[in-house]
């Protein structure tokens, strides 16, 4: 990696993105970024120029990335994260998270193998292992299309054939691919998977795909919850997968606006350490910072959980370039707002790869705070927690970020204290168990915690803290420590590699999320886990399942919930499929209860069938209007969002 | 659930003190969400709901009415509402109440393996129950159960016309009662505080809530149509997904004999019935002197709301609106129908048969009396006919069936009477009539009869919704020719249409029902189907004419209302009341009977000439409308013509025109 100037100038520092072997003076670098803007201002119809000016600005900054090309030699084929980071269980028979990245890292935690067997009813004696390492004869044979592969192979970008590289490209993280990973194989895999490097090599590409009608799913960090990257089986042209991972520069930087441009694929971690070392931020963090990319953002209305500070992507989002098949779109200028018809940008966001690509994203960037500062509170029960949350967001004084943990994730966070560290004591240990359970009476099976971070000025956070803390009391909500906050937010990170963990020992798990207006928010975290249970029960599942919920961000008018849910499948035939049906059932009473059909996830193919009851068959037939004008030969055949009809294609 | 199993309650208690009783262990089962509240605490939380301050609100500025004045005027109501469980009250209603039962009844049944199910249910979802209503002694007898059963003890719908009676009120609103007035129709704030009452309830399932779906009691013995306001009101909290699920559970609670008897055959026949006081019910006390026999209680098949609603409810369309605000979905209005005729069905369904309601049956049709012999011989068939269909009838097995009619006589010695001569009589004053009678006079001696025979007829009521299905395809049936299907559909749902206030339909289902009574009569050799034609078998014939004679008093009594409204009430244009109208028909019906033109008292009764107005209004046959909040009533004449006719194709009527003189022109103004 490049290092950077540690003291950068104050006005445009589109220079410190530079190598250090380029010689250009500050002068002429501020040159070239007026002159993109001046590039942008022409409009969509000076694409080719734009391009050019383009070229000139990559040199800007290009970012070594920590995920390599061919991800599988960093990543996990068949499950979640690196390589190197996993749980495993230990000789002793304890759960231990082996690698060195996190701050678990090779660490023992001696509860949790319990904490998992008894509300899982499972027993870590009983392992389902997953299938030996992919061979490529595993892997369908690709449909070529010959004069499609002709042409690529004379533009000067990079390409791949080779059956890992396309089967890596073949999924998202549900537990149902996840599941084929680990014991079956996809019916249907990209036949090519292309790297372009550049904003034009996009535009090419998109092009000779549309001339000899060629399929193409955009990929961008490969962590979708949704099953938006999964091939439709029937597509029968060629399907190439799109990987965005090399267009990963930060274009610009531009302080007096504080903004900043960069390529679509650049993903989340690299951004913000580049970023941070500018001594700035987009403060936009959603759990799968490490691996998903900035384009995947856009095209899925992603949420960070410090939006209350720095908004959602929709509120980042200065603008936006998506090739099409019909074209680029994107806005003539870089304004906070305008009225100008509806927001193409929120035609863009959340089209999930069934319009365009996108290639280059100008986002809103923040200086890095002065003060970090994270916190916790315990509350006698989830209903006090959500009462206080929900107050906090009436009084508009919500820190950065404000997440409330059932009483059962609070027992999950009890059960993954390691053996060691001041930091991982437990919240019970931290706050004398003593005192919070006898002599303040909390019951240990009720109460739940809110973690929190602050972010700001020193006298700012400090404030909101006395404040929120003020709050909380109203609630009977005590105080419980940085520590335990932190901690929580750690293990956002680790939690993700726990399903694999369960996966070895026939426990399938998966989370989902929904936007909810206040007043339902009890009803319907409680019906939804009702429903879990007995849908559960109802379907044969032999043992009780972890259900398990969260109130992770705040709004005006709502809050977001996210649900984990586990359960063992010993004795089941399909566990999948037993799986997907309570996972539809509990949405069906999410809706019921008012909830969202998602609130950063998208909808992929796992949630279409909700789609047009959520936003009216009008509004499917004002998304197919605008599918069949941008690509009406469905180039972007992901087939996520919304069904064409065949005969219309 | 299929065959309910019975224990007698009462039989452990005999040898046990009431003190005993009352002093015992009693912890029942809490469901799961509660949240602990004294009945002091749900009226706060009323009258800091969002409804009812939003009422209150809009209430001040429409009116000049302040905020203070209508918060006090939503206290008072909540106050006047509201119930005041408590332990001690029910440790001394265990007391009073075990000494009551003990000496009124020989046995109280339940179905205690059923009820103890429920009670681990209980945990799970809020719970309504829903009982017949019959007696007064519905109210306590489900709490006296509840108490023995370890059941938690429900809070209970009742109408605000107990809560004037002293002690009787407190004691009532402690052991679990709240008031609901009988008509609140357009004070908003009121259903506001009611609706919230109701719903805060059933939310946090402090209680089970206990109502009764039909309104108000039947005096008829028959069920009467269901209200939807209160079970709308109560299931509303799933709807909007405020509770997962709610447990509906229908109840059916048979008396051998009820308290009330006398009085609702008085009723029936619009002799006042006085107002609710303690001191008439320290009067009644001649009452608990005699001997009622059993009762039943049997608790039906749990109905999950949510399963009901399954694939019929769209619930997220309340995600469009404060939930504070009702709102019912057209689809939501069907499904409360649906779900309390369901109720209603289900409670017939277990309603379980009195010996004495086949004796009635029996006697209902030869008013001089019958040898024992004869009474017993048909009141077994009548038994096959009726167990045939489904019904639960209390007929031991083991026990000579001249010894179950002579008890199910004695029982009814008000009634009828074995007599030495070994028939078994009505109890009728002496039919010899003094030569000169004046009209009064003949008319209270007719009264006096007919008030004997009423209470053979509710006798006879409990029976009916266990042939009404197969008696009006036998009825539409000629008894000498044969049918298509189709024609005797379209006279069958004629039929059902006209009697459906008199009886429980589902609605939208005639034809299924149709199709149901055809094939069960096919298969009991009753009817035959043959090249698309039906008739009635020879061995069917006694059935048919069995049941035409059963049922025919009903298209008799709606007859009589034809007449009435064809004769009399044409010349006033400005509309009649219900009371106006069924007080004159029943003059009418009067001196028919005394003529001697018809025999059937009960045409006598008002609640069936009342069901005849809503029923030709449902038909379109008499128009409703409204004046000075009156609701009132105009013949059409031409449609009630045309009923007239198409009863008259069904069941033989007495002819008008010679008898036209005994027929008064304007007897009701």
């Amino acid at each position: 990696m490049f290092s950077f100037l540690s003291s950068f100038s104050v006005t445009m520092s589109c220079a410190s993105f530079r190598r250090s072997t380029n010689k250009k003076d500050a002068k002429s670098r501020r040159f070239e970024t007026i002159l993109g803007h001046v590039s942008s201002n022409d409009g969509p119809k000076s694409a080719p120029d734009k391009g050019k000016a383009q070229l000139e600005m990559q040199q800007c900054g290009e970012v070594k990335s920590v995920i390599s090309k061919h991800r599988q030699e960093v990543l996990k084929w068949n499950g979640w994260g690196y390589k190197d980071s996993k749980f495993i269980i230990n000789k002793k028979g304890l759960a231990e998270f082996v690698g060195e990245r996190y701050r678990l890292s090779g660490m023992v935690l001696p509860s949790l193998v319990t904490w998992m067997e008894k509300n899982t009813g499972g027993d870590i004696q009983h392992i389902s292992p997953a299938q030996p390492e992919r061979k490529p004869e595993d892997v369908p044979e690709p449909v070529t299309n010959e004069d499609f592969l002709k042409d690529v192979s004379e533009l000067d970008i990079s390409y791949s054939q080779d059956p890992l590289d396309r089967e890596f490209h073949a999924h998202g993280h549900t537990l149902h691919e996840i599941f084929i990973l680990r014991e079956g194989r996809f019916k249907r895999v990209p036949d090519i998977v292309i790297w372009p490097g550049s904003h034009d090599d996009v535009v090419k590409v998109v092009r000779l795909a549309t001339k000899h009608n060629v399929c193409i799913i955009p990929y961008g960090g490969g962590t979708t919850v949704s099953g938006a990257l999964l091939c439709p089986e029937e597509e029968t042209r060629m399907i190439v997968s799109l990987d965005m991972s090399q267009m990963n520069n930060i274009l610009w930087l531009d302080e007096k606006n504080l903004t900043m441009c960069a390529e679509g694929g650049i993903i989340g971690q690299d951004l913000e350490r580049e970023l941070n070392l500018k001594g700035f931020t987009t403060g936009h963090e959603p759990d799968s910072i490490e691996f998903s990319s900035l384009g995947g953002w856009v095209a899925t209305r992603s949420s960070g959980m410090k939006k209350n500070i720095y908004g959602n992507i929709e509120d980042l989002v200065v603008h936006v370039r998506m090739v099409t098949p019909r074209g680029v779109i994107e806005k003539n200028c870089q304004v906070p707002r305008m009225s100008t018809g509806p927001d193409i940008h929120h035609v863009i966001m959340g089209s999930e790869g069934t319009l365009g690509v996108v290639t280059e994203v100008t986002m809103k960037i923040r200086p890095l705070p002065e003060m970090k500062k994270y916190g916790s509170v315990i509350f006698r029960n989830f209903e006090d927690g959500v009462a206080c949350l929900r107050e906090i967001a009436r009084q508009r004084c919500a820190p950065s970020s404000i997440r409330l943990m059932d009483n059962m994730q609070f027992q999950f966070g009890q059960a993954l204290k390691p053996q060691a560290g001041s930091i991982f004591t437990s919240f019970v240990d931290g706050l004398k168990k003593m005192y919070i359970t006898k002599w303040k009476g909390f019951d240990p099976n009720e109460l739940c915690v809110a973690t929190l971070l602050f972010e700001g000025a020193k006298e700012e956070v400090l404030a909101q803290e006395k404040r929120v803390y003020e709050i909380a009391s109203q609630f009977r909500g005590l105080p419980a420590g940085e520590e335990n906050g932190q901690r929580g937010y750690m293990l956002t990170f680790v939690i993700a590699y726990l399903r694999d963990l369960g996966l070895e020992h026939y426990i399938v798990s998966e989370s989902f999320e929904t936007s909810v207006p206040w007043d339902r928010v009890l009803d319907l975290c409680r019906n939804v886990k009702e429903r879990l249970t007995r849908e559960c029960h109802e379907k044969g599942v032999q043992f009780p399942p972890m259900n398990t919920c969260r109130v992770t961000q705040t709004y005006d008018s709502g809050a977001c919930v996210y649900f984990y849910f586990a359960f063992n499948y010993r004795g089941l035939s399909d566990p999948v499929h037993v799986y997907e049906e309570v996972e539809n059932a509990a949405r069906d009473e999410i809706l019921a209860c008012g909830g969202s059909l998602s609130h950063h996830h998208g909808v992929g193919k796992l949630r279409k069938k909700w789609l047009s009851q959520t936003v009216s068959d009008v509004g499917i037939g004002m998304m197919k209007a605008v599918k069949q004008y941008t690509d009406p030969q469905n180039i972007f055949g992901s087939n996520n969002l919304i069904t064409l009809e065949k005969a219309k294609l | 659930m299929s065959r309910p199993e019975y224990e007698d309650i009462l039989e452990g208690k005999r040898q046990y003190s009431d003190l005993g009783f009352s002093m015992e262990a009693y912890d029942p089962p809490r469901y799961k969400h509660c949240k602990p509240r004294t009945p002091e605490k749900v009226k706060e939380d009323v009258l800091n709901s969002t409804r009812v301050l939003s009422v209150i609100e809009q209430l001040a500025a429409e009116t000049d009415q302040s905020e203070d004045d209508l918060l006090s005027q939503a206290r008072a109501m909540v106050e006047e509402m509201g119930h005041n469980l408590r332990m001690r009250s029910i440790r001394f209603f265990a007391y009073f109440l075990n000494k009551i039962f003990k000496a009124l009844y020989k046995r109280i049944y339940v179905n205690g393996d059923d009820l103890e199910k429920l009670a681990k249910m209980s945990k799970d979802q809020p719970v309504l129950l829903l009982p017949s209503h019959r007696s007064y002694i519905d109210f306590l007898m489900l709490s006296y159960v509840a108490y023995c059963y370890d059941f938690p003890l429900p809070v209970i719908a009742a109408g605000a016309d107990f809560m004037g009676m002293k002690f009787v009120g407190t004691l009532l609103r402690n052991c679990g009662a709240f008031f609901m007035r009988r008509s609140f129709g357009s004070d908003r704030l009121y259903w506001a505080v009611f609706t919230e009452y109701v719903q805060t309830l059933i939310r946090n399932g402090d209680s089970p809530m206990e109502f009764f779906v039909e309104g108000t009691r039947s005096r008829t013995s028959k069920s009467l149509s269901p209200k939807f306001g209160l079970l709308s009101a109560a299931i509303e909290p799933f709807l909007t997904g405020s509770v997962y699920d709610i447990t509906v559970v229908p109840i059916s609670i048979s008396y051998d004999r009820r308290l009330e008897e006398t009085l609702y055959a008085r009723e029936l026949l619009g002799i006042p019935k006085p107002k609710e006081s303690t001191s008439g019910l320290v009067k009644a006390r001649s009452v608990l002197q005699e001997n009622y026999g059993n009762i039943h209680v049997c608790f039906g098949e749990p109905l999950s709301v949510r399963k009901l609603a399954e694939g019929r409810i769209d619930r997220s369309v309340h995600g469009l609106h404060p939930r504070h605000m009702s709102m019912f979905t057209s689809e939501e209005h069907t499904f409360v129908q649906h779900l309390a005729h369901q109720v209603i069905l289900a409670q017939q369904k277990y309603m379980v048969i009195s010996p004495w309601s086949l004796v009635a049956a029996v006697l209902s049709q030869h008013p001089q009396g019958l040898l024992l012999k004869k009474l017993v011989h048909e009141v077994v068939w009548l038994k096959k006919q009726a167990v045939g269909l489904g019904a639960f009838v209390n007929w031991p097995a083991k026990a000579d069936p001249s010894n179950i009619v002579k008890s199910a006589v004695e029982l009814h010695h008000h009634v009828v009477t074995l007599g030495a001569d070994g028939r078994v009589v009505l109890n009728l004053l002496s039919p010899t009539r003094p030569k000169m009678e004046t009209e009064m006079a003949r008319k209270h001696r007719l009264m006096e009869e007919a008030e004997v025979r009423l209470m053979v007829v509710t006798g006879t009521n409990q029976l009916l919704h266990v042939f009404v299905r197969v008696a009006l395809v036998l009825m539409a049936l000629s008894k000498d020719r044969s049918q298509t299907r189709d024609e005797l559909f379209r006279i069958f749902g004629f039929l059902r249409r006209l009697l459906e206030k008199d009886f429980i339909f589902m609605p939208g289902q005639d034809k299924q029902d149709f199709d149901t009574a055809v094939q069960y009569l096919s298969r009991a050799h009753v009817v035959e189907e043959r090249g698309g034609f039906i008739r009635v078998t020879d061995s069917g014939k006694k059935l048919q004419s069995f049941l035409h004679e059963m049922f025919s008093p009903f298209l008799l009594g709606y007859w009589t209302m034809c007449q009435y409204l064809l004769t009399a009430s044409s010349d006033d244009p400005r509309g009649s009341t219900t009371q106006q109208l069924t007080r004159g028909a029943q003059d009418m019906a009067a001196t028919l009977l005394t003529n001697g033109l018809v025999k059937r008292f009960e045409i006598l009764s008002l609640d069936m000439l009342g069901n005849s107005i809503t029923s030709f209004v449902s038909m379109g046959a008499v128009k409703k409308f409204k004046s000075n909040g009156h609701a009132l009533f105009l013949p059409v004449q031409g449609e009630i013509f045309s009923l007239s006719k198409q009863i008259e194709t069904i069941i033989a009527v007495p002819d008008l025109k010679t008898a036209v003189q005994v027929i008064p022109v304007k007897s009701r103004l």
